[in-house]
């Protein structure tokens, strides 16, 4: 659930196949099981959470026990919505915890990634999976280990500190606490983006690079003007998971939220979503938060795609 | 261009599908139960959805003798998210055929028509409670729960430390706050003499009532909403006052931290419900033998009055294929002299008169202290009524929140109240309900 849940599938071979004269049910056979999955997993539910955000419960009858009934409300739950100061500032809290998340991660997972890839460098196998090792961990189990270190009392580093009179920071106070969610997210996260641009390197054929050293390329150019723009889809890709991730974050702050008052119940969107429906029961205003968190993403997300392909993938062509 | 297009699907499925999970949880965690649709003759199953410790043990009791009518018990875990799942599974004809619920939640559950109506059945009842505890589970004259446990609120202390300082038990607020200057004084000066967890709103519910406060108040078919009233603002500015002053802790409740600093004798009494002795022994092991009950301090001098911190009722749901014998179990566990015995065996503090004369053993916390129990239904006879809105859910959200973040911005707590009272009014009006402004 931190930042890169998906993993990256093989991209289609080609759509030739799609266009011969001779229609045959087989391509119909190959994409049938995941247009089943996207129907009933995915379709279905956008549609019927469409359906609920149009929809509320309301008192009938009068009475100051009257008993609530499902009934149409039209735009009213987006209006709720776009008009709650505490949703618009999740919104902004959730940009400015991705400002600080996405390029730490990216940039200490290239950094890894090009280091391990150096010749020089020694023991890859096992720096590699121990790099890799926190994504296995659930974000849950992390979030918790990291709160009990980040707590000032149940702190080992801040006992340690205090033997030598030092007074560590309490991270969890304000200011840090997007420091301190950030630093768990790029903990399980930096391993997987790291493998899947380390194996990216390893796929640049090697004769390059005995070019580039005949012509007097240092290791640190070979990097930056080779390495570094034959990894751009590589970087595209891991960029985009972890943007999606951190628009996404949730098991972190919801996991800390419990040992501190800094992180409230909406201090996300995905938390306010979740107080919306489980804890006020209004599953018809969640859902139209929902609706509008994922076209908010879907579009963001878009956008970052479509600059950074006419930014590097074009230069190419 | 060709990654382009199934990255972008991947992306916008993958994000559709996390937002939406939030909507779909709920359809799976009631795949459990099945209304088994007994035929005549048979016995029949009820589902049982309750989180209260130990109740498997009555639960068990019930159907050693009663083979006919079986209770399924399932412990969702935790309280918070609980009464929502009721109601989703509820509505969808999924949910169990008893639940339970605390008393602040049992208005929304009538509301949303998942509680059913028992007057009938209850009216024998009536008589083994207080008016006040009936009063909880009447709406509009009909009765829609049983009562099961109470917690009119008490302080417990620990006998040890103030012993051995020589501090007096606060019976006061204004006493309150003198020893507690004396307690920052003593020692190593790492002692406090309570925890502001200021996110507990069912506690400051309790409290203010002591005050004289009434969050929610009925007017015919209006609702009144008075949470930023003078005698809450009271409360939070003495409570601010303590905080300002470094005479309280000021960490979440129920936190490692809280447990820690409970379990090494930094904080030195809790207010709560008087069940909390009952559960606290596990979560301050360490300190077993060395709390004593009181009661807690008094606003106005003299008047012994307080308000309640958390119990809870048994209630039978509307989806209910068997509601008779759903009634007949939870009048049995709660309200019968052989059920409310059973609960004062099992630590709860029973609802029912003839539950709390029978609490003989002291709780686990202070097992050397007899006057526990004799003191709480003393404290019980003297407790203020009180009127649950339909949305306690919101209020207590709201509170945490916005407590929250002024301890965390510094400002003060009692800025808190008027955006509580905001939310919880907009939420009724949104609901469709006649506020009085």
């Amino acid at each position: 659930m931190t930042t890169t849940a998906q993993r990256p599938r093989a991209p289609h071979r080609s759509a030739a196949a799609a266009r011969r004269r001779r229609p045959t049910p087989v391509p119909y056979v190959f994409v049938g099981p995941a247009a089943i999955l996207f129907v009933v997993m995915i379709l279905v539910p956008l549609i019927y959470a469409i359906y609920l955000s149009f929809r509320g419960q309301r008192i009938s009858g009068g009475g100051a026990f009257g008993r609530k009934q499902d009934v149409f409300v039209g735009l009213e739950n987006y209006i709720t919505t776009f008009t709650n100061p505490e949703l618009l500032a999740s919104l902004g809290r959730m940009l400015a915890y991705s400002a600080i998340m996405v390029p730490i991660l990216m940039g200490s997972a290239l950094l890894l990634a090009l280091l391990l890839d150096s010749p020089r460098s020694a023991l890859t196998g096992t720096t590699r999976t121990a790099i890799f090792m926190p994504y296995a961990i659930p974000g849950v189990v992390g979030s918790l280990m990291w709160g009990f270190l980040y707590l000032p009392s149940t702190s080992p580093l801040h006992w340690i500190a205090e033997q030598f009179g030092i007074q560590l920071p309490n991270v969890l106070g304000q200011g840090l606490v997007y420091g301190a969610m950030a630093n768990i997210a790029i903990w399980g996260g930096v391993g997987f983006n790291m493998i899947i641009m380390y194996t990216s390197l390893r796929s640049i054929p090697g004769e390059i690079f005995d070019a580039a050293r005949i012509d007097g390329c240092t290791e640190f150019q070979i990097a930056w003007h080779i390495k570094i723009p034959f990894l751009m889809p590589a970087l595209i890709l891991t960029g985009m998971f972890s943007v999606i991730g951190a628009l996404q974050v949730y098991s972190e702050p919801i996991t800390l939220a419990s040992m501190t008052t800094t992180i409230h119940s909406t201090f996300f969107p995905l938390m306010a979503i979740h107080q919306a429906a489980f804890q006020n029961d209004n599953l018809n205003l969640a859902a139209a938060m929902s609706v509008v968190l994922a076209l908010g993403i879907l579009a963001l997300s878009l956008i970052v795609l479509r600059l950074s392909q006419r930014k590097t993938l074009g230069e190419d062509r | 261009m060709k990654t382009k297009k199934w990255l972008t699907a991947l992306a916008g499925t993958a994000v559709v599908a996390v937002a939406l999970t939030g909507c779909s949880n709920t359809e799976n965690d009631t795949a459990a139960s099945e209304g088994e649709a007994a035929k005549s003759g048979e016995p029949i199953t009820l589902e049982m959805w309750a989180w209260a410790s130990n109740i498997e043990k009555r639960v068990d009791a019930w159907n050693a003798a009663n083979p006919d009518v079986q209770v399924r018990l399932t412990k969702p875990g935790g309280n918070e998210d609980v009464p929502t799942k009721i109601i989703t599974a509820t509505r969808a004809g999924e949910g169990p055929d008893i639940a339970q619920a605390e008393y602040g939640q049992l208005p929304s559950m009538v509301i949303s028509d998942v509680a059913r109506e028992i007057t009938d059945d209850y009216a024998p009842y009536a008589e083994k409670y207080a008016p006040a505890i009936n009063d909880l589970v009447t709406f509009d004259g009909a009765v829609f729960g049983v009562p099961q446990d109470i917690g009119p609120t008490s302080m417990m202390y620990r006998h040890d430390i103030f012993d051995e300082y020589g501090f007096e038990v606060p019976t006061t607020w204004e006493e309150f706050a003198e020893v507690a200057e004396d307690i920052r004084a003593a020692g190593d000066g790492d002692m406090y003499i309570a925890n502001f967890a200021g996110g507990d709103a069912d506690l400051f519910v309790g409290l203010t009532m002591q005050a004289g406060a009434n969050w929610w108040t009925v007017d015919g078919d209006e609702w009144k909403v008075d949470i930023d009233s003078q005698a809450s603002r009271d409360v939070l500015a003495f409570w601010q006052d303590m905080v300002d002053r470094d005479l309280v802790s000021v960490v979440p409740g129920g936190t490692p931290e809280w447990n820690s600093m409970m379990n090494d004798g930094k904080i030195l009494t809790n207010v709560s419900g008087v069940w909390a002795a009952g559960v606290m022994a596990s979560i301050v092991p360490d300190t077993i033998g060395k709390w004593k009950g009181a009661r807690t301090p008094e606003w106005t001098p003299g008047v012994q009055t307080v308000g309640y911190r958390g119990g809870s009722v048994n209630f039978v749901t509307t989806s209910s294929e068997h509601p008779k014998e759903a009634a007949e179990v939870i009048l049995w566990l709660n309200a019968s002299d052989e059920g409310a015995e059973g609960l004062a065996e099992i630590s709860k503090f029973p609802a029912a008169l003839h539950g709390q004369d029978s609490l003989s053993t002291p709780p686990a916390l202070m097992p050397e202290d007899e006057e526990y129990w004799p003191l709480a239904t003393e404290i019980a006879q003297d407790t203020f009524p009180i009127q649950w809105g339909p949305n306690p859910n919101v209020a207590f959200a709201a509170f945490t929140d916005e407590v929250g973040k002024a301890l965390t911005n510094g400002t003060s707590v009692v800025d808190a109240l008027p955006l509580v009272q905001k939310a919880v009014v907009d939420d009724l009006k949104a609901s469709g309900f006649n506020v009085a402004e």
